[in-house]
């Protein structure tokens, strides 16, 4: 039985809320895949504590399983808990072709870029980084706002030594731009990039491998799901199989190549299971047919262009938006269902429409307030009351769930 | 490849991940991952990952748990059981 089917059978004996689906859809063979319906994001905000195997939720109360939350650049910001040896195998799949293709272990020191909040002080001429656990140098570069911020943090991550930089395109194309302008050179001790989010461009690629002259490798991944697909050194991406099973879903139904969105099975996830999740990326995936194997290979991933905005003479990059939801989520239990940010270039205005728990709509001024507090905190920008709209539940059928920049 | 084999490639190994923990070479052997080097999840990965590529093993998912990585006794059991899987796969 197949690593796949071996999760179906699982999730179909040990999963209340999957065995009600195989009720509710009708599926006749839970082992095969084809029957089973796609879950949504919103499916599983709505479920998140419905969804647990048999036994963990007990675990989940007593703190014993990981949690990982995807901040939701999508709109729809989701946690999914994973037992501690599930997680493990889950990641091992991408340390291992780490280890294999580019000579990276797992204690090497790296720089990450993240854009959640970091224990800081608000002063706008320093760079914010923490080093914990000691390996890992974590900017947060939601709060690096102008050149000056970007040619500090050449001097730190050279003071660091790092062996690879995990980095998502946009910073990576300021990190060269720093360089250059500073007229410094990278550590020496640097051998390898990773790219994440979105895939690198042609043009990005080049420069930094002219620059940095060290491989460089895309990773395409989720909280929800760990590593989905990765580089190799021939610079084909391939899914890593062993961890997610990859479908498309498009016009044409669902089949595993093709262009449209990600639908991922995980194969490792047995505390809250994910069958058919629609990641909410729009993928383009080849199949390279062998004797032996049935090979995918990403060519394109949509849907996760970061673009930035000015506001205030501020410029943020539009997924830290998410990240400010994220963090009111952690404050107030997940209440925030969905959002919407949309800004205006032409007029600078930045609106953000907000869908609460229909439970807990009474506690929209106070997170109204707390959203408030932390754009000031975050990013130094004054939202007003009237920035900040909140929509009732039945009106978010065909909503729009993601960032939108207007240009006008 | 003996237990004791195993065991003194894995504590060069380990010797090495753990060189700036202090830890006398001649007490890795006895020393509790967990309790007395505050094994953390880096680490554990860490140390999957390497003994992998060192013995030429995959570790099955389900041992993929701290726990059973308390300590070179432990490690060198799995590694060993692997071993002789792999022996007993390639003979067949």
């Amino acid at each position: 039985m197949s690593k796949l089917e071996e999760m179906l059978k699982y999730v179909s004996e040990h999963n209340d809320f999957y065995k009600n689906r195989i009720k509710e859809y009708g599926i006749k063979d839970p082992t095969d895949i084809t029957q089973w319906p796609v879950l949504t994001r919103k499916e599983l905000q709505e479920n998140r504590y419905n969804m647990f195997s048999d036994g963990y939720k007990s675990k989940y109360f007593n703190q014993q399983l990981r949690r990982q939350s995807s901040s939701g650049s999508s709109g729809v910001p989701v946690n999914v808990y994973w037992d501690y040896k599930d997680w493990y195998a889950s990641n091992m799949s991408l340390w291992r072709k780490r280890l294999q293709w580019y000579g990276i272990h797992p204690n090497d020191k790296y720089v990450m870029f993240t854009l959640n909040a970091l224990n800081i002080k608000n002063d706008g001429e320093t760079v914010y980084y923490i080093k914990k656990p000691e390996n890992i140098l974590s900017v947060n570069v939601s709060l690096i706002k102008n050149h000056n911020g970007y040619d500090k943090l050449v001097d730190i991550i050279n003071d660091f030594e790092p062996k690879w930089l995990y980095i998502q395109p946009f910073v990576l194309n300021k990190l060269i731009q720093a360089y250059k302008r500073t007229d410094k050179t990278p550590p020496t001790t640097l051998k390898y990039i990773e790219s994440i989010g979105e895939l690198l461009s042609s043009d990005l690629r080049r420069r930094a491998l002219e620059f940095f002259e060290v491989p460089l490798a895309n990773m395409y991944g989720s909280e929800e799901m760990s590593g989905i697909a990765y580089e190799s050194p021939n610079q084909q991406m391939y899914v890593l199989n062993d961890n997610v099973l990859l479908e498309i879903m498009n016009e044409n139904g669902i089949s595993n190549c093709g262009e449209g969105e990600t639908i991922i099975t995980n194969l490792n996830n047995i505390a809250m299971p994910l069958v058919r999740y629609n990641q909410g990326d729009i993928i383009e995936v080849a199949n390279i047919n062998s004797s032996r194997c049935n090979t995918q290979i990403i060519h394109n991933i949509g849907g996760r262009k970061l673009q930035e905005v000015i506001i205030d003479n501020t410029s943020i990059n539009a997924f830290a938006f998410s990240e400010a939801i994220s963090t009111i989520n952690n404050q107030f239990d997940d209440v925030i269902m969905n959002f919407q940010f949309l800004y205006s270039r032409s007029s600078g205005k930045l609106l953000c429409k907000l869908v609460l728990d229909a439970t807990r709509n009474e506690w929209f001024s106070s997170v109204q307030a707390a959203l408030i507090y932390v754009f000031k905190q975050k990013f130094n920008i004054l939202l007003s009351n009237d920035d900040i709209i909140q929509l009732a539940y039945f009106e978010t059928d065909g909503y729009k769930q993601r960032t939108i920049i207007i240009e006008e | 490849m003996n237990r004791t084999e195993i065991k003194n490639k894995l504590i060069d190994k380990l010797a090495i991940l753990f060189e700036n923990t202090n830890i006398d070479y001649d007490l890795l052997e006895y020393i509790d991952l967990i309790d007395d080097l505050g094994m953390d999840s880096i680490t554990f990965i860490t140390i999957i990952v390497e003994i992998e590529a060192l013995f030429g093993i995959i570790v099955p998912d389900e041992k993929l748990q701290m726990d059973y990585f308390k300590n070179v006794c432990d490690i060198v059991e799995i590694v060993a059981k692997e071993l002789a899987g792999n022996s007993g796969k390639e003979e067949a």
